[in-house]
């Protein structure tokens, strides 16, 4: 009876101490409207911050390559220094400045360190770049020389052609479609009038939201978010992406002079807010997750076939609906053979689900190797960031491992064939034209 | 500006020293090492186990046997078969992995901290009775070969550096890249492996590392109870690396299909390893930032953004190997400069070094980015750990992951003049260029219409 009574206190205690977030997140708006999340972690001196605006290669329209060029041209000029002086600005305090862009984000990054002197000349040099871009002509041409470079760089790996094929078949003409590293073709024609305007259109504070990390107080924080986004103009907030269509099925194959095949299987998959995120999140695990060398795929392809280094299969929820896709390389004269096992595999998955067995070794991993994906600021940062643009709840961290928990096999092999439908696979495979140099 | 920068380095290197935490060191009666690192800010804790061997042991005939090695080691044990490994440390929540390099291999997992007693208990096991079967080595160098054929013959720049390393080494044997010659892939057989497992997986040849939320003394009873029985081995007595002296430029021309040509300009110089005593690493580490690697050093602010000469040009030093090593610079040409006019670019760059004095500001700059980032390298477990397990593995103190700062804080501006005149010569360096190829018919068409000047070589 004393072990009873005992029980119900423990069980108590852990709810009353559950009941404290795993990540404490704070929020506010500033005066503007740019969304803040902050989060307190004083144990290193140092801060992150993420500025992300809804600015990504979604928005380029008929100009490939815009969203990108324009997001890297942020730091080639601003007010009154050149590129050269904001990087030794910030450089001269220990600053680590970052910027990219992807389908929908374009995202500025600094980790910086909360000594007095440092924190200030940082978040100013910081705020100078976002909110005063010059946008030089000499530099705008020397970044599109280097994205056409990188272009070059990219055509001469079978998978990059893959993808790019891959997302032309998926997505057809809509905005998602738009390679956000441009097209040799797209990137020579880029002026700098686009770059200013696609900035004065979408670099707002209504298409803005700014998440911080770090050894700041709450007060600090509210001063520096401020400082950094708070005289953005309010602007016109973008319009909301088109839903995507279904893709047709298809077969494309490429020629190249590789070793390897690069081969891609998918289609179009779902949107991060689907009712079926959780069950397809711990069903994609176990069939071909990044990171599980025992997925059905890997174990098979992989280690018992030896067929390839790497399969992997992915879900790319988007705003909108992302793509589905399964990726691999494999020499050139066995290509045909791991493609055709893989769609095997995949077929049999959607039809029969996974085992028992199979869904609580997926979540024994998701659930317990929970922890390991917040241990650091660099991790709650861009979780934090995730919940943010997507407009997640704030507990969502707390909720997290329950919702895995609930998954149930029947509840994987519906979603699976909710998302997904084989009649629509699309299919591309480059490679099979031996280089004769490597043999 | 300049008395405020060297006001604010100072500050800076107070707080390193305040916040490093305090790291555990013991060896057990078998020789093995321990080091451990507590880290309280997340209930997590990663370990990792390095074995002093890689690529740079490798005889000709057998290189790429580490790695190879290191790919069986998931293949199971006598107690967990098969991929029974990788099943139990995922079931219990843990990432894991491995790495092979030309000084060591390493495995590591990274877990709950209250599940790290598991990885004692597994790796403990692999240390002894990986099985290397027969069948799983027939199947697992094909994997291997795989990798072979995704990170160096699809890929031309990585074709190429591993030429450059053929022709930059004459006697060290950082000749071969870790992976390994295809050639000796395929004649490689399971006892091959089997004989490299038992010559060098023994508790006096590796190195445990652990960091996170952990005490030490704890850690160190899992080390006893697990390792502690293991027999130590008898290690092979290594030969001293011999080097031989420079004698003048070596050139490496490699044709492949490609879209873009590629240049390194490799110079030989000694690491921490080889020249213990001395300032020289340090200003060598020093220079290689000066010149590259964030976008205030000359190159990406001369060459990249001045002239744009350069789409990319980078350094590449790395002082802790274990043996000699390349200063190794990569630059790729923007569209329509030669590889010659590249180089001559290249050059000029290292030639002011050698006749100007790097100013204050700049050598003030890159110590306050080295000191930041050993404060950043704080927020990853992972570079913690591995920062130990690195310096252990190549024969250096582990103190140093923490010294270093200070040592890189003492060098002068004629340190990095002196270094930059006396190992950046003509005579220690191996030059490799990529010259392109068509990858296409309609890349064919187009080079045969294109002019000299795009097609242009360096000789």
């Amino acid at each position: 009876m004393k072990k009873f009574i005992f029980l119900i206190l423990t069980s108590i205690i852990s709810c009353t101490l559950s009941a404290k977030s795993i990540v404490n997140i704070q929020q506010w708006k500033t005066q503007n409207g740019v969304r803040v999340l902050f989060v307190n972690a004083p144990q290193i001196p140092m801060l992150d911050l993420a500025v992300v605006f809804k600015a990504g290669s979604v928005y380029d329209q008929a100009h490939a390559g815009l969203a990108m060029l324009t997001n890297a041209m942020l730091n080639e000029g601003a007010g009154q220094y050149s590129a050269d002086q904001l990087a030794d600005q910030l450089n001269n305090v220990g600053a680590l400045f970052n910027n990219y862009t992807s389908k929908e984000m374009s995202v500025f990054s600094l980790r910086t360190l909360v000594q007095q002197n440092a924190l200030q000349s940082a978040l100013q040099t910081f705020g100078v770049i976002l909110r005063h871009p010059t946008f030089p002509e000499k530099n705008l041409r020397q970044l599109k020389q280097q994205m056409l470079v990188g272009l070059q760089a990219a055509e001469q790996q079978p998978d990059y052609l893959a993808n790019r094929a891959f997302a032309k078949a998926v997505f057809g003409k809509q905005p998602y479609a738009s390679p956000t590293e441009g097209s040799l073709k797209s990137v020579p024609q880029l002026t700098r009038t686009e770059v200013q305007t696609f900035y004065n259109q979408y670099y707002i504070a209504q298409n803005a939201m700014l998440v911080m990390v770090g050894d700041v107080t709450r007060v600090q924080a509210e001063v520096i978010a401020t400082e950094v986004v708070g005289n953005l103009p309010e602007g016109v907030p973008a319009a909301p992406i088109k839903p995507v269509t279904d893709n047709a099925a298809n077969k494309i194959s490429l020629k190249f002079p590789s070793s390897q095949t690069a081969i891609l299987i998918g289609e179009l998959g779902i949107k991060r807010s689907s009712p079926d995120y959780f069950p397809l999140k711990v069903g994609n695990y176990i069939l071909g997750g990044a990171g599980n060398l025992t997925s059905i795929l890997m174990s098979n392809v992989r280690e018992k076939y030896g067929l390839t280094y790497g399969v992997y299969s992915n879900f790319s929820p988007l705003t909108e609906r992302g793509a589905f896709a399964i990726n691999l390389k494999s020499r050139n004269d066995q290509a045909a053979r791991a493609s055709n096992m893989v769609q095997g595999y995949l077929a049999d998955y959607m039809a029969e689900g996974p085992t028992q067995l199979q869904l609580k070794a997926a979540k024994d991993f998701l659930l317990g190797s929970f922890p390991l994906s917040i241990s650091n600021n660099a991790q709650i940062l861009s979780t934090v960031a995730e919940l943010g643009y997507y407009h997640l709840p704030l507990n969502y961290l707390d909720t997290y491992q329950k919702k895995i928990n609930a998954v149930t096999t029947s509840d994987v092999k519906k979603a699976f064939n909710h998302a997904l439908d084989l009649k629509r696979l699309v299919i591309v495979s480059v490679g099979g034209k031996a280089n004769e140099q490597s043999q | 500006m300049r008395r405020l920068l060297i006001f604010l380095l100072l500050s800076l290197l107070m707080l390193t020293s305040t916040i490093n935490a305090k790291v555990s060191e013991y060896t057990l009666n078998n020789g093995l090492k321990l080091l451990v690192k507590p880290d309280h800010r997340a209930p997590v804790a990663i370990f990792q186990i390095w074995y002093r061997v890689g690529g740079s042991y490798e005889p000709n005939g057998l290189t790429g046997i580490s790695h190879a090695l290191e790919h069986m080691m998931f293949e199971g044990t006598k107690h967990y078969p098969d991929e029974t490994f990788s099943k139990v440390v995922s079931e219990n929540g843990g990432q894991f992995n491995a790495f092979t390099t030309d000084d060591y291999t390493a495995y590591y997992e990274e877990f709950s901290a209250n599940k790290i007693a598991l990885s004692f208990k597994l790796e403990a096991d692999r240390m002894q009775n990986a099985t290397l079967s027969e069948a799983a080595f027939k199947k697992e160098i094909q994997v291997v070969m795989e990798e072979r054929r995704m990170r160096y013959d699809d890929q031309p720049a990585m074709l190429l550096y591993e030429r450059l390393r053929a022709a930059a080494f004459l006697s060290n044997p950082y000749q071969h890249t870790t992976i390994g010659w295809m050639g000796d892939l395929e004649q490689m057989t399971v006892q091959n492996v089997r004989d490299w497992y038992n010559a060098w997986y023994v508790p006096n040849n590796a190195t445990i590392v652990v960091a996170g939320d952990v005490k030490p003394a704890a850690m160190l009873a899992l080390a006893k109870k697990y390792f502690g029985q293991i027999p130590p081995g008898k290690l092979l007595s290594q030969k001293k690396a011999v080097y031989q002296k420079p004698l003048g430029e070596r050139v490496v021309n490699v044709s492949l299909p490609a879209k873009i040509a590629y240049l390194y300009m490799a110079y030989n110089v000694p690491v921490l390893t080889t020249d213990k005593q001395s300032w020289q690493p340090y200003a060598l580490d020093v220079l290689s930032a000066i010149l590259a690697g964030s976008d205030s050093s000359r190159f990406t602010q001369n060459l990249i953004r001045g002239s744009q000469i350069a789409a990319s040009a980078e350094v590449m030093y790395n002082t802790t190997s274990r043996l000699n090593n390349l200063f190794l610079i990569s630059a790729v040409p923007a569209q329509g400069v030669t590889i010659a006019n590249l180089q001559k670019a290249l050059v000029k760059e290292i030639n002011r070094v050698k006749t100007t004095l790097v100013s204050p500001d700049e050598l003030a700059r890159v110590k306050t980015q080295v000191t930041a980032n050993k404060i950043y390298s704080e927020d990853s477990l992972d570079t913690q750990a591995s920062d130990l397990g690195e310096l252990m593995s190549v024969g250096l103190p582990w103190q140093l992951a923490d010294d270093y700062v200070q040592h890189i804080n003492k060098v002068t501006a004629e340190q990095v003049q002196a270094v930059a005149k006396l190992f950046l010569q003509k005579n220690r360096l191996t030059i490799a260029v990529l010259h392109p190829l068509p990858m296409s018919e309609a890349d064919e068409l187009k080079q045969q219409h294109a002019t000299p000047a795009s097609t242009g070589g360096i000789n």
